[in-house]
């Protein structure tokens, strides 16, 4: 039920963006990109769904994957979201070794929902954040929100949106699915994810271990 | 002005671009501290409101609506995906209630010709 609640989101976005088009051509191209967007928002939704469910045969190979380019790509995909917004998505990169052991489709899906998470609950005009930084042989992709502080209960559902998707009164539209999905994929490839609250915002963060060898490699 | 205070940020442009296509003058606060501020600089002559915001709800900012005098009389519209027809509003001066399920800019229209 909360997922349907969540997937029917972008149908209501949908649906007001086509009552845009008024017959003239006037703003028709920046109604149709906002289409596409919401449309792919919302496959990529569905598509995260359809891998739950695959987890459970393990379909998914685990082997090295390049975590910067990977990154560049989920944040080229979902940049437009971001200029919807008018907000900035700043990337700092800090990682020596460039490989880590996950597969890319649920690292890329992780990464994804994460900046999706903060777009839909930064400030508009404020920052995102998504660092890569490495310590005691782990890679970790951090993506940070500045939005409004979120009082401590309400920061106990958020936390525990992680294991379970459910309403957070706070977050509307969203039953953290995204966050729960990240959380899933993580443990599937032995990553370790995690939250931290902010005064302003929250960080959401999944660490991937570095092989030895492929730290070798990597570097 | 019109206020569009909506967290849904595509939803809460597709009713600002209906107001402002048909010569309304809008603005869209997408939480409730935004929206606060935003009255602060400017009281509004309407309001669309979904109360499910993110940080403080809409309650909040219709208190704070309630509370000064030059906003106190500032006809307010609930969009919602919830219902809120059982819920007595009439103290914040709610005068009209939309289903987001449903809603047509041509009764976003309305209200802004009744009351803006």
């Amino acid at each position: 039920m909360v997922v349907a609640r969540e997937l029917k989101r972008p149908l209501l976005e949908l649906r007001q963006l086509a009552f845009g088009f008024d017959g003239n051509g006037v703003g028709d191209e920046k109604i149709r990109q906002q289409m596409i967007s919401v449309a792919d928002m919302a496959i990529r939704q569905v598509n995260d769904l359809a891998k739950m469910e695959r987890l459970a045969s393990g379909g998914f190979e685990m082997g090295p994957v390049a975590v910067r380019a990977l990154c560049d790509d989920v944040i080229s995909e979902i940049s437009e979201l971001f200029d919807g917004k008018k907000g900035e998505m700043t990337v700092r990169y800090s990682n020596r070794s460039r490989l880590v052991v996950a597969n890319p489709e649920l690292l890329s899906s992780v990464v994804y929902n994460f900046l999706l998470n903060a777009a839909n609950y930064t400030d508009e005009e404020m920052k995102t954040e998504l660092r890569i930084k490495e310590a005691s042989g782990m890679v970790e992709i951090n993506v940070r929100d500045f939005g409004p502080s979120l009082p401590f209960d309400v920061w106990q559902e958020v936390k525990g949106n992680l294991m379970t998707p459910r309403d957070i009164a706070m977050r509307p539209g969203s039953s953290a699915l995204g966050l729960y999905i990240a959380s899933k994929f993580s443990k599937y490839m032995n990553a370790e994810v995690g939250a931290v609250r902010h005064r302003d915002g929250a960080s959401f963060f999944v660490k991937i271990p570095v092989p030895h060898q492929i730290n070798m490699w990597g570097n | 002005m019109i206020l569009v205070v909506d967290s849904d940020e595509v939803f809460g442009k597709c009713i600002l671009e209906t107001l402002k296509k048909n010569g309304f003058d809008g603005h869209l606060s997408n939480n409730a501290i935004v929206a606060i501020n935003d009255i602060s600089e400017e009281a509004p002559s309407l309001v669309f409101l979904d109360p499910i915001l993110t940080g403080p709800d809409g309650f909040t900012f219709l208190n704070e609506m309630a509370s000064y005098a030059d906003t106190l009389d500032v006809p307010i519209v609930i969009v919602s995906e919830k219902d809120f027809s059982g819920f007595d509003l009439s103290e914040y001066n709610v005068v009209g209630v939309l289903d987001k399920n449903k809603i047509k800019p041509k009764e976003t229209l309305s209200y802004a010709r009744e009351y803006a």
